[in-house]
C-alpha cells in the first residue's frame, strides 16, 4: 500500500515536472518545437517543390544550410569547393504552435520578386530532422492598382539535418 | 515519518532532473562557443591604416549568426534589402582565439574558400571585440596555386542582440 502511494506522488510529481517548462501550458513539447530544437546550423537533406510526386535528395556539388540563433535565422546555398552563392536570405523568426514564421530582412540575389514581410512554415521535429513546410509567395507592385499582388504560388517541402 | 520519506523521493527526483538538465560536460568542452552562440550586429569597425573606430552606418544591417559549429556574416541594404557582402562555414575557438574556416564568400574574388582565417577574441559586456587581419588571394597561373596578394587588418566591435 505504501508503495503504491510513494508510486502515486512520484507519478503527480513528474505531472507537475512536466507542466513547468512549459510555462503552465498542456504538455505539447512533443509534437511542437521550442525554439532551443531549432538553435544550431541544418543541412538541406531532400526537397520536393510545386508539382513534384517525390523527395529529390540535395544534389553533392550544391552546400545548402540553415543558421539558426535564437531570433535570427539564414539560409545559404553555395557550391561546395567554390566561392559563389546561389541564393541567400535571412531575418528574424518567430515560432508558435509548430509555426514557424520567417520575417525576411535581406535576400540574394538582389532581383528576387519580393516575398512579402511574413512567410509561416509547419515545422516539424522528427529524429533529428526538421520537416519543414508551405507555400513561397512571390509578389508584384502592380503600378496601376498601387498594391502587391501575388505572381507566384509554390507549394515547398523540405527535410534538414542538424549538423552541429 | 511516510511524509519524511516522500520529501526524500522528492529530492532525489529533483536532484537526478537537475543533473540531466545541465550539459556540464559539453559546457567544460567549448566554453567559449556556447558564449558566442547568438545574432551580432556590428557596432563600429577599424580597417587598414585608419586612425579610428568607425560606426557601422545607418543604412546598413551588418549581422553575424553563430550557431554551436558554424557562423554566417550578412552586410545588407537596409532599404533594398540587398545583400552586399556574405561569408560563413565552420569555425572553432580556443584560447583567445576564434578561427574561420570559410566555406562561401559573397562577392566572390577574394579567393577565400576553404582558408583558415584567426582572429583574436575578447568578450565583454556583451561585447566581442574581434581582430586580425582578412586575406586576398589569386591564382599564379604559373604554379598555380593561390598566393596572398593582399592582407589588411581588421578591428571591429560587435553587440549580441539576442
Amino acid at each position: 500500500m505504501k508503495t503504491i502511494k510513494m508510486l502515486l506522488a512520484f507519478t503527480i510529481f513528474l505531472g507537475l515536472v512536466g507542466f513547468v517548462p512549459n510555462g503552465g501550458q498542456r504538455l505539447v513539447s512533443d509534437t511542437h518545437p521550442t525554439i532551443d530544437d531549432l538553435i544550431g546550423t541544418w543541412e538541406l537533406v531532400s526537397f520536393k517543390y510545386g508539382e513534384e510526386q517525390s523527395f529529390s535528395p540535395r544534389p553533392d556539388f550544391i552546400g545548402y544550410r540553415k543558421l539558426i540563433t535564437p531570433t535570427h535565422f539564414v539560409y545559404v546555398s553555395f557550391e561546395e569547393g567554390k566561392e559563389a552563392i546561389d541564393y541567400a536570405g535571412g531575418g528574424t523568426f518567430t515560432l508558435k504552435d509548430g509555426i514557424y514564421t520567417e520575417h525576411i530582412e535581406f535576400y540574394y540575389p538582389g532581383d528576387s520578386k519580393l516575398l512579402g514581410s511574413a512567410m509561416p512554415f509547419q515545422c516539424k521535429i522528427q529524429d533529428k530532422r526538421w520537416h519543414h513546410s508551405g507555400y513561397i509567395i512571390e509578389r508584384e507592385f502592380d503600378i496601376d492598382k498601387g498594391v502587391y499582388k501575388v505572381v507566384k504560388r509554390q507549394r515547398i517541402e523540405e527535410i534538414w539535418q542538424r549538423v552541429d | 515519518m511516510r511524509a519524511i520519506k516522500l520529501f526524500g523521493i522528492l529530492l532525489l527526483v529533483l536532484a537526478l532532473l537537475g543533473f540531466s538538465s545541465h550539459p556540464v560536460e559539453h559546457i567544460n568542452k567549448k566554453p567559449r562557443a556556447v558564449d558566442l552562440v547568438g545574432t551580432w550586429e556590428l557596432v563600429s569597425s577599424k580597417i587598414g591604416n585608419a586612425e579610428n573606430y568607425t560606426l557601422r552606418k545607418e543604412t546598413i544591417g551588418y549581422k553575424k549568426l553563430i550557431t554551436p559549429g558554424y557562423f554566417t556574416w550578412i552586410s545588407y541594404d537596409l532599404e533594398s534589402m540587398e545583400v552586399t557582402g556574405l561569408g560563413g562555414g565552420k569555425y572553432n575557438v580556443g584560447e583567445d582565439e576564434y578561427v574561420e574556416h570559410i566555406e562561401y564568400f559573397f562577392p566572390a574574388g577574394s579567393n577565400l574558400q576553404g582558408v583558415s582565417l584567426p582572429f583574436e577574441m575578447r568578450i565583454e559586456n556583451n561585447q566581442w571585440f574581434h581582430s586580425g587581419y582578412v586575406l586576398e588571394r589569386e591564382l599564379n597561373t604559373e604554379q598555380g596555386e593561390y598566393v596572398v596578394v593582399g592582407r589588411t587588418y581588421i578591428q571591429e566591435v560587435w553587440r549580441k542582440i539576442d
